[in-house]
This record gives C-alpha cells, sequence and structure tokens, in this order.
C-alpha cells in the first residue's frame, strides 16, 4: 500500500457519491471502502476526504447525521439523496467518455 | 428536500461555527482512533499505530485547515465571511472609507433634519379638527395686524353664509395677584364660539360656554396646561376655585388640553395662559370703528376659501352702501385666509430655501460617492484581472465588490442617522420658528427612509456598474497594456463628468450662501435710528383696579422712573407704550388742522405713547424743534413729537413745527408739534420711515378726549454697562413702590434686536453650513479624482521626467488638468446659479442676487480649493523617481 496513488483529480468526488449511495458510512468507513474497492490502487487522504464530504454537503448531493457505531462509539454518517444521485449519473457519464477519449488517443499515438 | 440541507449547510458556518467546529472535532478523533485501531489490527504496536496514524492524517491540523477554508468560503461562500472580508479589505483604506461613510452620512443626516423641520412646520396638519376649513380674517398684509370690531363680527355673522361659526379673540396680557407671588399673563379674551370652532377641549373641568360669554355673567376663566403647571402645581382642585386677574375675580371653570393654542399663538414667544369670555353685548348698538379682534372662521362644508373672501367683501360693500364704514384706500378689504397659509406665510420661502439646498447637498453626496466608489473600482481592475486569471469566479468578484459597497452604504447609513437625529435636534433648538410649532417636530421615518434609499441605491448603483465591467473584464489587456485603453478613458469620461457636476452644484451653494451671508451683514449693518446698547427693557402693568384714575397712573409713572434714574449705574430711564422690534406699533387715525385728506388719503400715523426720556434714553435723533419734557404735563398745553416721515406726509414743504393736529375725528383737543425725530424701525429691521407720532404719557388722557390713561408701559433703561445687572435693584424699588406690581419679560434691547433678524441668521447660518460640506465634498472629489490620475500615471510622468521634464512641469501638467475640469464644472455653476438665485433674491436685502462681487469671488474660492485638492496629489507626480515609474510598467 506504500505504493498506493491519490484518486485523479474531480473523481474523489464520484466515488464518495457512489460508495454512500446504497448504504451510508461514516468518515473513516468512507476511506476504508475506497481503498478496498479499488483493491488498495487509491489511498485516501484526510485532508481531501473531509472538505469533498463538506462540498457534497453544501451542494445537497449528500446529507449527514450521527449515529452510534456497531460498539457504541458516536460517528457521523453519510448518505447519497435523490439529487446526489441524479449527479453521480451524470458524472459517470462523462467520465466513461473521457476515459474512452483517453484510451483511444493512447491507441493513436502507439 | 435536498437544497434545504444544501442551504442549511452553506448557512452554518455562518451561525453555527463552533457546533461545527466541534462537529469536525469529533469526527476527526472518531477517525484517527479507526485508524489506530486499524493499525493496532495489522500488528502494530499501539505507539507504532498512532505515529502511523498521525502521518496518514497529514499531522492533523491539515484536514481541518482545508475544511474551515471550505467554510471561510473561499470555495463556495458564505455571505457573511465575505462580507466581513469586505469590511476588512475597506479597513485596510480608511481614507477612502471614511470618505466615502461620512459622505453618506451628511447627505442622509442633513437631509432627513432639514426635511424633518419642514414636514414638521409646513405640512404637519395644525392642532386643530378639520384645520383645512379654518380660515382667519386677514387684510392683504398677513405680515401686519387686521384688527376687527366686534360689530363687524357680529354683522359678518349676519350677512354671510359661508361660515358655520365664526369667532374672535383679543389679546393682552394681566397681572395674577392672588395666593403666589405677583405675575403677568398673556391672557386672551375669546367668544365661546371662537372655543368652540378652534375645537378647544379641557383636561379638567370644562371650557366656557355661550351662555357664560355675555355681559354681566359670572366672571370665568380658563386657565393653559403651563399656568396650571406652574402656578397651580397641576391641582385638579383648582377647578371652582378663584383668581385675581388685573383685580378682577374670577373662577376657574376649566384647563384647557395642553396641546391646545390660538391661532395667535403661533406668532408668539409665549402663548397665552389664560382665557376669558370676549362678554361681546350683542343687543347693544356697537361702534364699528373699535376694532380690536382677531377673526377667525370655521368654513361651512364645501365652501372655499375664495368664496368665502367674496361674501366678506359683499357684506363690506353693502355697509358702506348703508354708510357704516367709508373703506377707504382698501383698509377694509379682508380676506378669508386658510390658517395655514396665515402662519406658514413668512416661514415658507425660507424653509423652501433650505430645502432646496438640501436636495443640492443629497445630491453632491451622491455623485460625491458614485465618484469615489467608481474611481476605487476603476484602482482594482488590475487586482481582479489577476484573480480572474487565476481562476477566480466573475461572479464571485463582482460580488465581492458589490458586497463593499453594501459595508460602506450601511455604515453611512448608521452614521446618517445618527447625524438626522443630531441635526434634527439642532434645528429645532436653532430654528427661529415659534416655538409652539416646533414642540412636536421629531426625526421624520419617511424623510430618513427616503434619503437612506436615495444614497443607498447610489452606493449600490456605482458598485454595481463597475461590478458587471469586472465581471466582463478582458484579463489579457486588463494585465497588459489596458493603462491607456479606450475603454479606461470612456470611465474617466464619466467620473469627469460627475466631477464638473459636483463642482456645479457645489458653486450654486456656495454662491447662495454668499448672497445671504452678504444681505445679512447689511441687514446688521442698517441704521435702526436708535441705540439698543446697554438698554433694559420691561413690561409693567399697573390694573385699572388699584390705579384708578389718569392722576395715580400718572403719578406712579413719575415716581417709578425717578427711582429708577436714581439707581447707581442707571444714565437714564423712560416708559413707552411700545418698545421698537419688540411689539407691533398699531395706527390711530387723527385730524389735522387746516387740511382735509385727499381723496385716497388717510391721516393715520402710528401711535406712540412716551415719558420725556425716551428720546434720550434710546438715542434717537432730534431733526427739528425739541423733544419731549418733564414741563409737558397732564395739566400744560398739549403738544406732541412727530417723526420726520410724518411732517414730510402731513406738511410737506412746510415747517411742521406749531402746527396743530388731534387724535381721532371728533372734538379732541388739538396737539401742538413741537419737534421733529427721526423715527426708530419699529415693525421690522427693513421698513420705510414711518409716519409717527409721540404723546406724552401724562397727556395722553387729555389727547385721547375721554381721559382713559395708558396702564401698561414698557419700562426703558439705559445702564453704565450690562444692562441686567441694574434689573435686581430695579425689581426691588417696583416691589417697593407696589408689592403686587410685576415685572414682566425683562431683556436686553440687543436681544431684542438680534430676535428680529433670527430668521435671516439661521437660514444664512444654515446654508452657509451646507456650502462649506459642499465645498468640501467637492474637494474631496478632486483630490480624489487627481490622486488616481497620478497613481495611474506613474510611468507616463516618469517617462516625462526621465525626459527632461521638471518636476514643476509634471506637477502643473496634473494640476492644470483638473483645474480645467473644476474650470467646467464652475462655468456651468455659474449659468445655473445666475437662474436659480431668484429663488434666494426674496430672502436678500441690499444685495442683488446677480451681485457681482460674490459672483467674481465664489468662484475664484472654489478654483483656488480646486487647486489645492489637485495640488496635494499632484506634488507627488512630481517626487517621481524615473526609475522606479518605469519599473511599474
Amino acid at each position: 500500500m506504500t505504493d498506493a496513488a491519490n484518486v485523479p483529480p474531480g473523481t474523489l468526488e464520484m466515488m464518495i457519491l457512489k460508495v454512500v449511495s446504497s448504504e451510508s458510512h461514516h468518515g473513516w468507513g468512507i476511506g476504508q471502502r475506497l481503498e478496498h474497492m479499488s483493491d488498495g490502487v487509491f489511498e485516501v487522504n484526510q485532508g481531501s476526504l473531509y472538505p469533498a464530504l463538506q462540498r457534497l454537503l453544501r451542494k445537497g448531493w449528500i446529507t449527514a447525521e450521527w449515529r452510534r457505531t456497531e460498539n457504541g462509539r458516536r460517528a457521523r454518517y453519510y448518505r447519497t439523496t435523490g439529487s446526489g444521485a441524479r449527479q453521480l449519473e451524470k458524472e459517470r457519464e462523462t467520465w466513461a467518455r473521457q476515459v474512452r477519449a483517453v484510451e483511444r488517443v493512447l491507441k493513436w499515438a502507439t | 428536500m435536498s437544497w434545504m440541507h444544501a442551504l442549511r449547510e452553506r448557512l452554518r458556518p455562518l451561525f453555527g461555527r463552533e457546533r461545527l467546529e466541534a462537529e469536525m472535532d469529533e469526527e476527526l478523533a472518531f477517525h484517527f482512533q479507526r485508524e489506530v485501531e486499524r493499525n493496532v489490527a495489522a500488528g502494530m504496536g499501539r505507539r507504532e499505530a498512532r505515529r502511523a496514524a498521525r502521518a496518514r492524517m497529514g499531522g492533523a491540523i491539515r484536514p481541518r485547515e482545508s475544511v474551515r477554508s471550505l467554510w471561510r468560503g473561499i470555495e463556495l461562500g458564505g455571505l457573511g465571511q465575505e462580507a466581513r472580508l469586505a469590511f476588512r479589505r475597506l479597513a485596510r483604506r480608511p481614507a477612502f472609507s471614511l470618505t466615502a461613510v461620512v459622505t453618506l452620512g451628511l447627505g442622509i443626516g442633513a437631509t432627513t433634519a432639514i426635511f424633518s423641520l419642514v414636514r414638521g412646520v409646513l405640512v404637519r396638519p395644525l392642532p386643530y379638527p378639520d384645520p383645512d376649513r379654518l380660515v382667519m380674517i386677514w387684510g392683504n398684509d398677513l405680515d401686519g395686524e387686521t384688527w376687527l370690531s366686534a360689530r363687524e363680527l357680529l354683522e359678518y355673522e349676519r350677512a354671510t353664509t359661508s361660515f358655520e361659526r365664526l369667532g374672535g379673540y383679543l389679546t393682552s396680557e394681566v397681572n395674577l395677584t392672588e395666593d403666589a407671588e405677583a405675575e403677568r399673563v398673556p391672557v386672551a379674551r375669546v367668544t365661546a364660539d371662537a372655543l368652540a370652532l378652534l375645537g378647544a377641549g379641557a383636561i379638567e373641568g370644562r371650557v366656557f360656554t355661550r351662555r357664560e360669554d355675555v355681559p354681566g355673567a359670572d366672571a370665568v376663566a380658563l386657565l393653559s396646561y403651563e399656568l396650571w403647571q406652574r402656578r397651580y402645581g397641576g391641582d385638579p382642585g383648582v377647578i371652582g376655585r378663584e383668581l385675581t386677574a388685573n383685580g378682577q375675580r374670577r373662577t376657574i371653570v376649566g384647563v384647557l388640553e395642553r396641546e391646545f393654542r390660538l391661532p395667535a399663538d403661533f406668532r408668539r414667544a409665549r402663548p397665552v395662559e389664560l382665557l376669558v369670555p370676549a362678554g361681546i353685548d350683542r343687543s347693544a348698538e356697537l361702534a364699528w370703528g373699535d376694532r380690536s379682534y382677531h377673526l377667525v372662521g370655521r368654513l361651512a362644508p364645501g365652501v372655499t376659501a375664495g368664496a368665502a373672501t367674496g361674501d366678506i367683501r359683499a357684506a363690506v360693500r353693502a355697509w358702506e352702501e348703508a354708510g357704516h364704514v367709508e373703506n377707504v384706500g382698501g383698509i377694509m378689504d379682508r380676506d378669508a385666509v386658510p390658517l395655514d397659509e396665515f402662519l406658514l406665510s413668512e416661514l415658507r420661502a425660507p424653509l423652501s430655501l433650505l430645502m432646496g439646498a438640501v436636495a443640492f447637498m443629497l445630491l453632491i453626496s451622491c455623485v460625491n460617492v458614485a465618484h469615489l466608489l467608481l474611481a476605487r473600482a476603476e484602482s482594482r481592475r488590475g487586482e481582479v484581472a489577476v484573480a480572474a486569471a487565476l481562476g477566480a469566479g466573475r461572479v464571485r468578484m463582482a460580488r465581492q465588490l458589490l458586497l463593499e459597497s453594501g459595508v460602506l452604504a450601511s455604515a453611512g447609513a448608521v452614521l446618517g442617522v445618527g447625524l438626522a437625529v443630531l441635526g434634527t435636534r439642532a434645528t429645532v433648538a436653532l430654528a427661529p420658528i415659534q416655538a409652539i410649532r416646533l414642540r412636536g417636530v421629531e426625526i421624520d421615518a419617511a424623510v430618513l427612509a427616503f434619503a437612506a434609499l436615495v444614497t443607498l441605491a447610489t452606493t449600490l448603483l456605482a458598485g454595481v456598474v463597475p461590478a458587471f465591467q469586472v465581471a466582463r473584464v478582458d484579463v489579457a489587456r486588463a494585465l497588459g497594456g489596458a493603462r491607456g485603453s479606450a475603454r479606461g478613458r470612456d470611465r474617466q469620461g464619466v467620473r469627469r463628468a460627475l466631477l464638473v457636476a459636483e463642482t456645479a452644484l457645489s458653486l450654486v451653494l456656495v454662491v447662495g450662501a454668499a448672497l445671504l451671508a452678504r444681505s445679512f451683514m447689511e441687514l446688521r449693518r442698517i441704521d435702526l435710528g436708535f441705540e439698543p446698547d446697554e438698554v433694559l427693557v420691561f413690561d409693567i402693568s399697573p390694573s385699572s383696579a388699584s390705579y384708578q384714575d389718569a392722576a395715580r397712573v400718572g403719578e406712579l409713572y413719575r415716581t417709578l422712573l425717578d427711582r429708577l434714574g436714581g439707581l447707581p449705574g442707571v444714565e437714564s430711564t423712560a416708559a413707552a407704550r411700545v418698545v421698537p422690534l419688540r411689539r407691533t406699533i398699531g395706527t390711530w387715525s387723527i385730524t389735522i388742522e387746516d387740511r382735509e385728506p385727499g381723496p385716497g388719503e388717510l391721516f393715520e400715523p402710528s401711535w406712540q405713547i412716551v415719558t420725556p426720556g425716551y428720546f434720550e434714553t434710546l438715542g434717537l435723533e432730534l431733526v427739528e424743534g425739541r423733544v419731549l419734557l418733564d414741563t409737558d404735563h397732564a395739566d400744560a398745553p398739549p403738544v406732541a413729537v412727530i417723526s420726520e416721515a410724518m411732517a414730510n406726509r402731513y406738511w410737506s414743504g412746510e415747517n411742521a413745527i406749531g402746527r396743530r393736529f388731534h387724535l381721532g375725528t371728533l372734538d379732541q383737543p388739538w396737539m401742538e408739534v413741537v419737534g421733529v425725530v427721526r423715527a426708530p424701525h419699529h415693525n421690522a429691521v427693513v421698513e420705510d420711515p414711518r409716519a409717527e407720532m409721540y404723546v406724552p404719557h401724562a397727556q395722553w388722557p387729555v389727547a385721547r378726549g375721554d381721559g382713559v390713561p395708558q396702564w401698561g408701559m414698557s419700562i426703558l433703561i439705559r445702564a453704565d454697562g450690562d444692562p441686567m445687572s441694574v434689573l435686581p435693584a430695579a425689581r426691588r424699588v417696583i416691589g417697593e413702590i407696589d408689592g403686587s406690581l410685576p415685572i414682566s419679560q425683562p431683556r436686553r434691547l440687543t436681544d431684542v434686536v438680534d430676535d428680529a433678524v433670527a430668521e435671516p441668521r439661521f437660514t444664512t447660518l444654515l446654508l452657509g453650513l451646507f456650502a462649506a460640506l459642499a465645498l468640501v465634498l467637492a474637494a474631496i472629489g478632486l483630490y480624489g479624482v487627481t490622486s488616481y490620475a497620478v497613481s495611474r500615471r506613474t510611468n507616463e510622468m516618469g517617462i516625462r521626467l526621465a525626459l527632461g521634464a521638471e518636476r514643476r512641469d509634471v506637477t502643473r501638467l496634473v494640476v492644470g488638468e483638473v483645474l480645467v475640469v473644476a474650470a467646467l464644472g464652475v462655468g456651468l455653476g455659474l449659468l445655473s446659479a445666475t437662474w436659480l438665485t431668484r429663488f434666494v433674491s426674496a430672502q436678500l436685502y441690499g444685495v442683488s442676487r446677480l451681485d457681482p462681487l460674490t459672483f467674481a469671488l465664489v468662484p475664484a474660492v472654489l478654483l483656488a480649493v480646486a487647486a489645492l485638492a489637485a495640488w496635494l496629489p499632484a506634488r507627488r507626480a512630481g517626487r517621481i523617481s524615473p526609475v522606479t515609474a518605469l519599473r511599474t510598467e
């Protein structure tokens, strides 16, 4: 995990939206999930994670509430809202297009 | 609703900052713990686990900081934070910000104060029910006095249909002598109808009725609220008690409402405090010519004042045809003057003038602020361009400019409200307007709102326009060589135009103020015909009950003046019926020996009753013959001194000395003219020489023909030094002679004269103040624009200097450019002033509204101020080091 990369710019928020779309998670949990789901490729820095969560809150794409964890500690849980889900779809398409474009370029260049 | 969550999240940094911090701390602490736990689970020691967790979290401070910066609104913007930033940016330029705030404050404050005064005095309805229907029956000259006889009142009632009711009152003074200290108070004899039509109400007891307003009814009296408080301590038990007014006992039947005033009170320094029934004898054959009442009427519903005027004039024509009256020279022509107009005719002109001036002030304030903000926006173009190039949102940049304007506007409004409150109080305190009318003048919320709105709108507008320009700013051009761009010059043009306008507006105000000041100086230079310095004046009025006949009254005044004259520090003493500029002098018809009045001619000189010391005490100039002497006593042949104007009018081309005339038109005894003096200005500071006769007090009862003496007189004492210093001794002496004889309204004659010019002084003072402020504002504007131009053209100046220009030349160049703008403004201002001064001309005395001196000096002063305002920053241009200047490119 030492060679883990930071997430590509602009994709962190999209991935957070995805992670908390089916189930709510607290900040640490979101980081863990991102690492696991990306097979340890992404390491999420707290310095980007929490500001990203704040931005999403302000845009109304996620909500937050304080709950108890399974071992009884208070934590803040985040969950995607309806408009967040729509935003996720939009970003997903954009991202897919971009990836295809990048790959085409790379193909031509070789 | 997700947008509501979003909104709440956005607002939280403003209102719940502490809670937010706490939540973040808790969240990060939780994260840290989980991180440590995970590391421990992965097999690390606890200390090692913690160290690794900290490293991963970037020293724990970093996430916190980045979240905080979010809250601070750098990226998503909390409005409060931005406002705070705007405030900080403004605080960094205190000169600019203070100027803008003070300008706004002055504009709002001055406007509100003056408009409040004007609305309070001119617009606020009079304190009577349905005041629009109240009229005075008055002659054409509203400044003069129109007295009518009781007979005329009754005949008007009979002959006209325009009035629901007519009433009359006459005012004088009485001595109250029972219980408390002897006191002299203003009294009014009022018809019951007058009270009813004015809507007088009593807070204790009742007002008197028509049944009490007939001769022979029980003597009753009404107290004013003030008298009730002062003399009876507001005791409700006063109803039914008796008081003694001029020796007559009267039963107190009521206390008037505090707000109640007779129309006469609005024109007097001291309102009436005691009201007694007029007691007109409706069954008797009353004399037509015994004129002493002021008539007030309530119009019947739907009748206009104009119609009522027609009605009363028709009545007068009928009387004339019946031979009851003679309308010589139109003296019987009366109008039904709406009460409002009657009371305000004198005030309207000066107050309107002030209102105009203050409107100018408001305009100047707006222009100045607009101008300051535009300059500021200009100077920030570079900064804005850099920010835009670095990717800052343009909308946000514009919003910041707008916020700055908003902060300025709010601060200005706060200052404005403060100044408005103070200003309103100050103008009310200073205003020479009858105190009663002003009592209710308060800061006018509507006016305040208006002034605030206008200035704030200006501020925001001046903030918004450049803000939009910023939003559109062309980054490349702004960062590159935009200094001399065409658009830049356009904006300079707008600001120059504003400056021209500001200079012009200031010029108009300063010209107006200068004209008034010159006029006021002329007014003070007028030779009043008497010497008011070191003269004390007060009134006494011995009651006819204690001094029943002429002999006793004469004896009293002889003793009194004799004793007063013997006091240390007293140079001379006299008594006079009315003192110049203190109380209006009236006219009395006379018959001149061997002369018949020509068509339209009236022998009606002003009548004065004096003791021999009058001429010396007032310092009147003797033109011919002699003044009155002690030897002109009651038993000596009747004599009179007359004024020069009277001599010229009635005996033109002849010597008046030795001629004879008598009072009235019957067979009163002849009086021989023994002397001619120059009459003092009596009713106003500015007046034409009046025909005036001076009858010895001792001979007055004889001259009148019926032996009735003049009881009430004003005492004049010429002292050596401050006349007030002899007042205690004078009081003592009078007390010794008659303990029940009060002194009323003691004053220095100089103060009396000052009061006579109080209104022009007030107007002049205020206008002068406004003009000075306008000048300062214009100077600030000019300073600002020069200062800005210099900083913009630093490199140009550098090049000029590098190419060998003298520093003086550079300074002169800059000053010259500003002076061109100022000169344009001055020219425009002069043009406007030649037209606008027509509104001042009614207020001017002895100065033409196009006074050459004023019109030459004021532009010179304005240009000098402009030159100074430009020179200060221009000096900086001269001091520029060429190297630095070129490096700034």
